[in-house]
């Protein structure tokens, strides 16, 4: 793998999820940070990640609002949103909310890895 | 001058001249012959005598035009003289001879003669005529006219008259004309022709007559009518027979008949105004350019020409129908024709044949109609009878006697009040008769009486008086009726079914309103006309609100639209009705409602009722709404920590990879694919749950086919090192669908391939281009399904066993799941297979949708 230094931002309420997608993801030498609140996105966002993996269902915080919200700030728009769900039906409604991509939960991790790597590239 | 000289007593002829020998006829022979020898033709006549009494008397004898009949040329003819016998006498005064002289004047008598015959004659024939003649002088004012001609202007006839005398006889309404046409007749500028018609008055106004006045005036040298004379008849005959004539000539062109006169070759003479109006003839055309030929048939010509005529008696004519033909419209037309013959008056010859026709095809009609009346009256089933004004009966029909059991043969003459009931015959005599006279009809009901069983049969009667058409004088009446007992009878057996249906309309309301759902009906038109218990117990207002169109005030407004199309489409088209809405309920609230409705129709398929049920679904969509959520909370909570399991595994199985330790990556990686496996059952789970509850969510895109088969066997093909999986692709082209779920229908029937073939190592997946759909086929040549298996493969939970008898992994939902996919994608999914040889899993979809 290539050594990456892009710095990835997870929006997830799963601890789990969140730390072993980091664990993944510092791996192959991405800089990750995250939020388990949805309610701390925004500010984290504002620090201009190179990518986030948005979750949808955050605990009361819809996913696809914050995705809205990050595509219609001027100073955040261009930041690549990866989309993240259990239900894969959700897809469509995801990629109508601004999100670059979609992948749907459980998820290969080689799969991910591809898809980061597509949208910083 | 004929001169002879008589002597003597003999009357010796002494001399003769030529002229008295050739009127003798005699020669010279004669002198010294005896006048009674000489010429004895004068005897017997009185010649001889009177010579006798000249010579006895010595007087002379004077006759004028004295008559002599003598032979000549063996014939007696008549002489006419004037004739001297001069006696001769001698110195004493005797007579010794007598000298005979004679002007044969014959030709003047004979001249005179036939001027007085033929004045005679004249005054005969004018007398014979009514022909008077006057003599005019115009200059100075005379008239000389005959005795004819004073009476036609009545005067005697003696009366000296003056010219103006006559011009006070002509009626004063022609005076004016008269004088006219003396004055253009007397005109030297004109011929002088004088001819006029005219009235004279008689002075006593007693008499007046018409008079046709011809002459001529004639004019002297000077240019003046000298004389004005001519002729005067009297013509007022003839004028009152012109003026029948006329009159008898109107009655007939304008008689409603048709009358036409032919001579005897068939030729027209004169048709009247009806006839030509019958027989299509213009009254502008000369019927004589016609011939009676032209207005029969070929067959009914032939008929008349060689039958007809030679019947027609000389004194009463013939008489029947002939089928004329209107010669415009070619329409035949019976009539009743007589034909009479027309004789000349005075020879007696028959010149020609009158005809008079009336057209019978009213009177046919007329005739029919009646035949046809009576034909219904006959076999009505109505009772139909006919009475004279006391009652008898004069006709009745045959449902008529068979109603009150007599024969209808039998029952002529009788009178009716025998066949009605005691009840009916006072009525009838006390009060329907009255009114029946009165207003000239009557209906009621009355009672027969059957005549051999006694039954009273009560009917409905109509009676109608008949009165004589020209006094107006009723003479008998007429009646109509109906038995009623079948109406009594149908009436009872109505009011039991009604209270019949009145005990099941309240049990059914008993029922409706004991079921739980809400229950109604509605007209063809949509307008509720019952509503159950059930409505109150949760709407707003009173059932009565509800009715018609009320229910719709508690509609959701969002719904309302929605609801009323497919109201009204089920209203138009008798479809089943079923939605669901929102009702507003007594707290104001809106609870969702499943309606259904279905049409009830008659015979012919027309729609007579709704009969509707509202059932209250608001829990149950809660219920909905609440597993929605629970599906989605389940999918989600159920692969949180499968997600976490998996991104475990992997980061541990890189970590191992990354220090070298294979073998703990190598249990990972397996650890891996049971974590993809555990979320393949938890995916098909919720996907069958998602199914059954109608929740199952399609995508579409359009989507290159061959990439995504590519994309499923590379990642089909990375778990299975075993089977290499072939591919042939016919199809090349995109394709609209759910890619996800077509990617999931083709990885199951792959991974079911891998499954159910342990013992091969191939797999083909083909595809075919259908024209409006592609076909994808997956062929393994694993243990395959028996023939009597194949249409359960797709049920749920089904799963085949193998001969091995060993149970293959899975719930036995994919197939399932795939068919259900390629159904909702409006495909098709089918299996053929050999029990032992493997099986051919294929589906086909629209390429477009």
């Amino acid at each position: 793998m290539e050594l990456r230094t892009k710095k990835i931002f997870i929006a997830d309420d799963d601890e789990a999820i969140v730390d072993a997608t980091s664990m993944m993801l510092e791996m192959v030498g991405y800089e990750v940070s995250y939020t388990l609140n949805g309610a701390n996105i925004q500010s984290a966002i504002s620090k201009k990640p190179d990518l986030v993996l948005l979750d949808i269902w955050m605990s009361g915080i819809d996913g696809r609002d914050v995705c809205k919200a990050i595509k219609a700030n001027p100073q955040t728009k261009d930041i690549p949103v990866l989309m993240l769900s259990a239900s894969r039906d959700i897809r469509e409604s995801a990629l109508e909310s601004g999100a670059d991509d979609f992948l749907a939960k459980p998820f290969d991790m080689n799969v991910l890895l591809n898809k980061i790597d597509v949208l910083l590239n | 001058m004929l001169t002879a000289l008589y002597t003597g007593k003999d009357l010796v002829i002494t001399m003769a001249n030529q002229k008295m020998m050739d009127f003798w006829g005699k020669d010279a022979a004669i002198i010294g012959k005896p006048l009674e020898q000489a010429v004895p033709e004068l005897k017997g006549q009185p010649f001889l005598q009177i010579l006798d009494a000249v010579y006895s008397s010595g007087a002379d004898y004077h006759a004028k035009e004295d008559k002599t009949e003598l032979m000549i040329d063996n014939e007696i003819s008549s002489f006419y003289f004037n004739l001297t016998y001069k006696p001769v006498k001698d110195a004493k005064g005797q007579t010794y001879a007598i000298i005979h002289t004679a002007e044969n004047i014959t030709e003047l008598v004979s001249a005179r003669q036939q001027i007085a015959d033929t004045e005679e004659r004249l005054s005969f024939s004018l007398t014979a005529a009514g022909v008077g003649t006057w003599d005019l002088d115009p200059i100075n004012s005379t008239v000389k006219w005959d005795m004819r001609c004073r009476e036609l202007f009545g005067f005697p006839g003696d009366t000296n008259v003056a010219y103006q005398d006559v011009l006070q006889c002509i009626h004063p309404q022609d005076k004016e004309r008269v004088y006219k046409a003396v004055t253009k007749a007397i005109d030297p500028g004109t011929e002088g022709m004088y001819d006029i018609r005219y009235r004279t008055v008689s002075k006593d106004e007693r008499y007046l007559r018409w008079v046709h006045c011809k002459g001529k005036a004639y004019f002297n040298k000077d240019h003046k009518a000298y004389r004005f004379a001519g002729t005067a008849q009297d013509i007022t005959e003839e004028v009152k027979a012109r003026l029948r004539e006329q009159q008898l000539l109107c009655l007939v062109n304008h008689n409603a008949d048709h009358m036409s006169i032919a001579d005897m070759k068939g030729n027209l003479i004169y048709m009247n105004y009806a006839s030509r109006a019958l027989l299509g003839v213009d009254p502008d055309t000369d019927v004589t350019t016609l011939s009676a030929h032209d207005f029969y048939t070929t067959s009914e010509l032939k008929r008349v020409q060689q039958q007809v005529i030679n019947e027609i008696d000389p004194d009463k004519g013939w008489q029947g129908i002939i089928r004329l033909m209107n010669r415009i419209t070619k329409e035949v037309i019976p009539c009743h024709v007589s034909y009479m013959l027309i004789e000349d008056e005075e020879t007696g010859e028959v010149i020609g044949r009158g005809a008079t026709a009336r057209d019978m095809r009213q009177e046919i009609k007329a005739k029919a109609e009646m035949q046809r009346l009576a034909t219904i009256v006959d076999i009505s089933e109505d009772f139909c009878n006919y009475c004279d004004i006391e009652g008898n009966t004069l006709y009745i029909n045959e449902a008529g006697s068979e109603l009150i059991g007599v024969d209808k043969n039998l029952i002529a003459a009788t009178n009716m009040f025998n066949y009605h009931s005691a009840a009916s015959s006072i009525a009838i005599r006390e009060v329907i008769m009255p009114e029946l006279l009165a207003n000239g009809k009557w209906s009621g009901t009355l009672e027969l009486l059957h005549q051999n069983t006694g039954e009273i049969i009560p009917i409905h009667k109509q009676l109608f008086i008949i009165r004589e058409e020209l006094t107006d004088k009723p003479i008998a009446f007429a009646g109509i009726a109906r038995d009623l007992r079948p109406e009594i009878n149908a009436r009872k057996a109505m009011d039991y079914k009604n209270a019949q249906l009145h005990i099941a309309v309240r049990e059914l309301e008993f029922l409706a309103n004991s079921v739980p759902a809400v229950v109604w009906t509605s007209k063809p038109d949509g307008k509720l006309d019952f509503i159950n218990q059930r409505w109150y117990e949760k709407a707003p207002g009173t059932i009565e609100d509800a009715l018609g169109t009320g229910w719709s005030s508690t509609l959701h407004p969002e719904d309302e639209q929605r609801a009323w199309l497919s109201w009204k489409e089920s209203l138009t088209t008798g479809r089943p009705f079923s939605i669901e809405f929102r009702l507003r309920d007594k707290q104001g609230n809106y609870r969702w409602w499943l309606v259904q409705a279905l049409a009830l129709t008659d015979e012919n398929g027309c729609i007579i009722k709704w009969y509707g049920t509202n059932i209250d679904i608001n829990d149950q969509k809660e219920l909905e709404r609440q597993k929605d959520n629970f599906l989605g909370v389940a999918s989600h909570e159920l692969k949180t920590p499968v997600t976490s399991i998996k991104a475990y595994v992997q980061v541990m199985e890189m970590m191992f990879r990354k220090g070298g330790d294979l073998k703990n990556a190598e249990l990972l990686a397996k650890m891996d694919k049971q974590v993809n496996r555990l979320n393949n059952l938890i995916a098909d789970l919720l996907d069958v749950t998602k199914i059954n509850s109608g929740r199952l969510q399609f995508d579409e895109t359009l989507f290159n086919f061959n990439d995504t088969i590519e994309e499923v066997i590379e990642e089909v093909q990375r778990t299975s090192g075993k089977h290499a999986i072939r591919k042939q692709l016919n199809f090349k082209g995109e394709i609209t669908g759910d890619k996800e779920r077509i990617c999931q229908v083709i990885t199951n029937l792959l991974t079911n391939a891998i499954k159910y073939s342990p013992d091969a190592n191939r797999i083909i997946v083909y595809t075919e281009d259908h024209g409006n759909e592609v076909q994808l086929c997956v062929q393994d040549f694993g243990i395959g399904i028996s023939r009597d298996l194949q249409d359960k493969v797709f049920e749920q939970f089904y799963r085949v066993s193998g001969t091995k008898e060993h149970t293959f992994p899975g719930l036995g939902l994919g197939l399932y799941i795939s068919s259900e996919i390629v159904k909702h994608l409006r495909g098709r999914i089918w299996v053929n297979s050999v029990q032992g040889k493997g099986s051919t899993f294929c589906f086909a979809l629209p390429i477009k949708n």
